[in-house]
């Protein structure tokens, strides 16, 4: 899992998200979706950091 | 710029800022906190420029002795700044539309990356500290700028999408005051710091 934080202005919905968060706030999402979020929207203003336990978890 | 610098023909750059915002000094570069109204300043104004209007309504006290006035009253004034947008950005266009918050929504598997913000504005209006910068009618090299610590910023009016107009946000920005804290103050600045 990887933990995706927001530093932007406004909300961010991160895919699979129900809600968004707000800036300064962070939610773990897959590694995976966290790889296509960083591939797909470069310049998106987060700090993507391991969570530190595994997708299954 | 050359003499006369009393002179001027510039668009002023408007700054908003949280209410409570300390003005930047009249030689500083404003702290982030001041977000420059057009993602690229005056270069997002259209060319009717920055209008700062000061409006004021009147009361002439005529004397039944007299046919000329001998006293004048002022029953109401207004410090308004009118501008028209064109950055129609997210971020630019939420901010005027009663500050609402952008929800940005990043491309994934199946999902097209966008941005949205909510038009209802409803009956409570957003307040901002305003700051409109320019440069000095002492020297143009420095700065001038008008400090307002209570306004509203709108969009009032319309907005035009057709072919060979470019689209713009009315924008006003209406001074408003509840004590003398909040009263708006010209600054000229005539020299630089020793």
């Amino acid at each position: 899992m990887k933990k995706v934080t927001w530093n932007g202005a406004g909300n961010l919905l991160l895919p699979g998200q129900k809600d968004p968060i707000v800036s300064g706030d962070s939610a773990e999402i897959s590694d995976k979706a966290a790889d296509e979020l960083v591939a797909a929207n470069p310049g998106l203003d987060i700090t993507v950091e391991d969570a530190g336990k595994s997708d299954k978890d | 710029m050359a003499a006369p610098e009393e002179i001027l023909a510039y668009p002023l750059e408007v700054y908003t800022a949280i209410v409570g915002t300390a003005f930047p000094l009249i030689d500083a570069a404003p702290a982030v906190a001041w977000k420059l109204l057009g993602v690229s300043g005056n270069l997002n104004y259209d060319d009717t420029g920055v209008v700062v209007s000061h409006a004021e309504t009147v009361f002439d006290f005529t004397p039944a002795g007299s046919t000329m006035p001998s006293k004048r009253f002022r029953t109401a004034e207004s410090l308004l700044t009118k501008l028209n947008l064109v950055d129609l950005s997210p971020a630019g266009y939420a901010m005027a539309m009663n500050n609402a918050t952008v929800t940005t929504v990043p491309a994934s598997t199946g999902v097209a990356g966008e941005a949205h913000f909510d038009m209802f504005r409803g009956d409570a209006v957003a307040e901002f500290a305003v700051l409109l910068r320019g440069p000095s009618p002492a020297d143009n090299t420095m700065n001038m700028q008008y400090e307002i610590p209570k306004a509203f910023v709108s969009v009032n009016g319309d907005v035009t999408f057709n072919k060979g107009v470019v689209a713009s946000l009315p924008i006003e920005i209406q001074m408003i005051r509840h004590s003398s804290a909040d009263d708006p103050v010209c600054r000229i600045q005539t020299a630089a710091a020793l």
